[in-house]
């Protein structure tokens, strides 16, 4: 085993694979800072230029990238409060309120440390765990999987926020939303009334990159001030020595991170989504002060941070050990193996060890060379923070707008993304945790087929108490959820704190947002009524069943609390007035305006046309801005969509009505 | 001549030429220095995005003039989305080209959101994607066995999915005592339950086979191959394939675990669904009303890419074999079959699958 370890350590460090995996990590970052593309698709422009090229060089270059999308990622998290890619969503939890508070250049020298520690340790603890490694993945069949991804959105709907209730039904209605478009088990499209927009799904990243990121930009347009609400208070090299130290500090949370992230990650097709999520959850349920989560505490960077890019190299045993790729990024690097006539299998832990190790160790340099990087322009990224606000919204809108736009080049991703963006701040104003609906939706689909599947293969009810891995993450559920009961696990904000993740109170913004999911609920179940096969209504009634009545105690509480609300107030609309203008109402309206005005035009000219527009209009009005800037922002805005997006991504952009 | 004839002679050929878009003595450079753009109904990083991918590199080259192809993902609609803007949207003027996984099944079945019709859409040339069946060793360990084992697992994405239509008409035809296990997301899902022991029965891609099930089922004794599906000839009879001249072809395996021809009503139904769903499942077409010329250098290139010894040499690095090309002709037959539904074969299918769903 250690000579194979070394014979890899020698095939990575073999002229010229250093080169290409520098390349890689260079693209890597590129990839995993920009929302929106992920590490599938720098692979899938990358592999045909693999083919011509040696065995070690081609996977230095694909690894190098694979591998550190996950450490640049955080940086939009950070930043932004906007996900750079489906691993890093729990880090914008308290990533950006650090931002917020001035700490950016903490929470980076933090997730930079980790991510360094984290895609080492999921190395070696890979390599001493190889003999068990096909015991333990055999071990977890589709009803394991099924409860593995309840276990996960409990815990997350539970943690996150004030109320278990809103916790748990907003994921039931995340989890509606995912049965939206063709059933698998039948074959029968549900819920799509008729739009062939919707006969695939909701796209997760326009849901992800609204829900999260245009609530924030509407908060930074409204309120007019810089990410950061206070000045810096020292050196960016001060805060991220700072974040390393934390690291010091809870060094045993990002070991224990580190194992949850490799071994939660070797499980294919799971992995990856949920692994940020349970070790955030653990971060949270194993401390003992909780009243800083979701209000920038470092251990909620720390967490998710470590187990992400531990998790990379637990994720490539499967693809090369089994042939079996868990997510599109490892399908591409098992197809990037068979081209290099490599055959995925036991010989890949036998005969072709070092090359798997080498595979592994790349991996590992990768991340402490990003890491390095990464640490050492965070000394001038974290800045953005105190930049105005007013000239980062514009920028990094067109971001998030062709971000979304990458899901499938369809006008659809935008309204998906507004929609969910207007959604994702009427939740925040009133009080609703928006991390559990993310989760649901990324595991909603795994969730019906792992439950149809177990109940086709082990029957309707016994695989629930007849197989032991089962029955432990019951035991597990049953515990999170009895300790949130008695609040024993669930962070509280302080009283007078409403800036933690569904911590707002503002019963009169809450109750319309109980009343939409109230009204999906009821047009879902009527629509149910009338389905024909009992496969295609399963799921949906099996939430509802849930969520119904859920929603109907959350309805009796709003209405209470905004009848004290009332009480409270001179009158009717005074409180009406008084909540309004608690939540911004009027100048949040009029930015969603300022973007439904940019749709209209993108249908008339085109994007290449209404983003430089939106831009140049936005700066010279809500930033007061002279006209040589929004000019010069707006040509370079008109630039990046041309060459990065149409030229380098090619993508196709929306045919206008003037322009085709 | 006189001149008014002359120039009217000259008006009605420009007038020509402005409809067709190009001259026989202009087809060389018709595309010179231009783009074409490729569109493919999958994601980033798919099979299909790939395979496209890949094929477009050598395309390219192909076409007098040596245009550059660009590759854009338009997913959506079950696939149906990137067939519809080729039919309805697109430019048809050769530089814009659906190259996708087809929507052949979803044709047959006129299932919702498929607007365009193939027939009417310019045949280029397409690719056949061979898939074959194996079971697992721990209950049925010679092909004998499969006849005699009750209650076997076959494992599939959904019921309208081409290999679970393909996978259930081959076993009901042979009689099989199984269980259908529908809801996996994709082959590889279903290979790793069939590892773990979840479901006995796979039809896989023959790509998948050679690079997964192969080496770590097959090999290791944990598995055999049954049969592969066929492709159809021009006089409407299976062939075997060469490609998979290790495996027997479907009607080879059932003579040999029951001593005579297959027969019945669900291999008559397997028989028709074949060459409709399974013969081409990456094809390249034009938008409807593409000049004729400009389709026919589409079509010369296409084929010539595939009897290039790189493209060849490539493709059985990226598969492990040669995807076995489909002619234009072949193709646009095929194409118009799919609409030649009578409404016994729609009733037989509209049951079959209701019955599982």
């Amino acid at each position: 085993m250690i000579e194979s370890m070394l014979e890899g350590l020698a095939l990575a460090f073999s002229w010229p694979s250093p080169l290409y995996l520098l390349l890689g990590i260079f693209m890597g970052i590129w990839i995993g800072a920009v929302p929106g593309l992920g590490g599938a698709v720098g692979l899938a422009l990358m592999l045909p230029f693999t083919f011509g090229m040696d065995t070690a060089p081609a996977f230095a270059l694909l690894l190098g990238m694979y591998a550190v999308t996950s450490t640049a990622d955080s940086i939009s998290s950070i930043m932004f409060g906007i996900p750079g890619t489906v691993a890093s969503q729990a880090t914008i939890l308290d990533g950006y309120p650090l931002a917020k508070q001035g700490q950016a250049a903490r929470a980076f020298g933090a997730a930079y440390t980790v991510s360094a520690f984290g895609g080492v340790v999921g190395a070696l603890l890979l390599a001493v765990s190889l003999p068990i490694i096909l015991p333990f993945i055999n071990a977890f069949g589709v009803p394991e999987f099924f409860m593995l991804s309840v276990l996960g959105l409990t815990m997350v709907g539970v943690l996150s926020g004030r109320s278990l209730l809103k916790g748990i039904a907003v994921a039931c209605f995340g989890l509606l939303l995912t049965t939206v478009g063709y059933a698998d088990a039948t074959g029968v499209p549900r819920f799509y009334f008729g739009v062939n927009y919707l006969l695939d799904g909701l796209p997760l990243i326009p849901i992800v990159l609204g829900l999260f990121g245009i609530p924030e930009l509407m908060e930074l347009a409204v309120k007019g001030t810089s990410i950061s609400r206070v000045a810096p208070k020292d050196s960016g090299a001060a805060g991220i020595l700072q974040g390393m130290k934390d690291v010091l500090t809870h060094r045993w949370l990002t070991i224990r991170s580190a194992l949850i992230g490799t071994y939660v990650g070797m499980l294919p097709g799971l992995g990856a989504t949920i692994v940020d999520w349970i070790a955030y959850g653990h971060a949270v349920q194993s401390a003992k002060d909780k009243s800083k989560f979701g209000n920038g505490d470092i251990r909620g960077v720390i967490a998710p941070e470590t187990a992400n890019n531990a998790h990379k190299a637990g994720a490539l045993i499967p693809t090369v050990a089994f042939g079996i790729p868990g997510s599109i990024g490892t399908a591409i690097l098992l197809g990037a193996l068979v081209i290099q006539g490599l055959r995925p299998g036991p010989d890949m832990l036998t005969f072709d060890l070092p090359l798997t190790f080498s595979m592994v160790w790349e991996i590992a340099i990768a991340n402490v060379i990003a890491a390095g990087l990464l640490l050492y322009f965070a000394r001038q990224i974290y800045k953005i923070a105190f930049v105005p606000g007013h000239l980062i919204v514009p920028g990094v809108m067109t971001v998030l707008l062709m971000g979304a736009w990458i899901a499938t080049n369809s006008i659809g991703d935008w309204w998906v993304a507004l929609a969910m963006g207007t959604v994702g701040y009427l939740m925040k104003q009133g009080g609703w945790p928006r991390p559990p609906l993310i989760l649901a939706l990324v595991l909603g689909a795994l969730m019906e087929n792992n439950y149809q599947l177990s109940t086709q293969i082990y029957g309707q009810y016994a695989w629930l108490y007849s197989r032991p891995i089962v029955v432990i993450i019951e035991l597990l559920i049953l515990i999170t959820i009895i300790l949130a009961l008695y609040g024993v696990i669930k962070p509280k904000p302080k009283e007078d704190s409403e800036a933690g993740e569904g911590a707002a109170i503002n019963p009169l913004i809450s109750l319309p947002v109980t009343l939409v999911i109230a009204a999906v609920f009821a047009v879902a179940f009527w629509i149910t009524l009338g389905f024909e096969q009992r496969a295609t209504a399963q799921f949906p009634n099996a939430i509802l069943a849930i969520g119904l009545p859920l929603i109907a105690m959350i309805l009796i509480k709003d209405f209470v609390a905004s009848g004290q609300t009332v009480r409270e107030s001179a009158s009717f609309f005074a409180a009406w007035r008084s909540a309004i203008r608690k939540a911004e109402l009027p100048a949040s309206l009029a930015f969603i305006g300022f973007l439904l005005a940019m749709f209209g035009l993108t249908y008339v000219a085109g994007q290449l046309v209404a983003l430089p527009a939106f831009v140049a209009a936005y700066l010279m009005t809500w930033g007061s801005y002279r006209w040589p800037v929004a000019l010069a922002y707006a040509a370079a805005t008109a630039f990046l969509l041309w060459a990065f997006y149409g030229e380098l991504m090619n993508l196709l952009f929306h045919r206008s009505l003037l322009f085709g | 001549m006189s001149t008014g004839r002359i120039f009217s002679l000259l008006l009605t050929a420009s007038v020509l030429l402005s409809v067709t878009g190009i001259t026989p003595q202009a087809q060389d450079d018709y595309f010179e220095g231009e783009t074409i753009t490729v569109y493919v109904g999958r994601t980033p990083g798919s099979g299909g995005d790939l395979a496209a991918r890949m094929f477009s590199r050598f395309w390219q080259e192909k076409i007098p003039g040596e245009p550059t192809m660009v590759v854009r993902n338009m997913p959506g609609g079950g696939g149906a989305r990137v067939f519809n803007y080729g039919a309805e949207v697109a430019d048809a003027d050769g530089k814009h080209v659906i190259f996708s996984p087809t929507a052949g099944i979803e044709a047959v079945l006129q299932t919702p959101g498929l607007r365009a019709n193939f027939s009417e859409m310019p045949f280029i040339g397409g690719l056949m994607s061979p898939n074959m069946a194996y079971v697992r060793t721990e209950k049925v360990t010679t092909p004998e066995d499969l006849l005699a084992t009750a209650n076997l697992r076959f494992g599939g994405n959904s019921p309208i999915a081409r290999m679970d239509l393909l996978g259930r008409l081959a076993l009901d035809t042979l009689g099989v005592d199984y269980q259908y296990v529908t809801g996996f997301q994709g082959g590889a899902d279903i290979f790793n339950a069939a590892r773990r022991g979840e479901v006995d029965i796979q039809v896989a891609s023959l790509g998948q086979y050679r690079f997964s099930i192969e080496p770590t089922l097959v090999e290791q004794g944990l598995a055999i191959p049954l049969w592969h599906n066929p492709g159809t000839g021009p006089d409407g009879e299976p062939y075997a394939l060469d490609v998979a001249s290790d495996i027997p072809s479907f009607e080879e395996f059932y003579e040999r675990v029951r001593g005579e021809p297959p027969s019945g009503p669900e291999y008559e139904m397997l028989r028709w669904v074949m060459p409709r769903v399974n013969d081409i499942v990456y094809a390249a077409m034009a938008p409807p009303g593409t000049p004729h010329e400009v389709v026919e250098i589409l079509r010369e290139s296409f084929a010539a890419v595939t009897e290039d010894p790189a493209y060849q040499e490539e493709a059985r690095k990226m598969y492990g074999f040669v995807l076995p090309p489909v002619g234009a002709e072949q193709g646009t037959q095929l194409m118009q079959s799919l609409y030649d539904v009578t409404p016994e074969v729609s009733a037989f299918l509209t049951e079959y699958i209701d019955q599982v769903r």
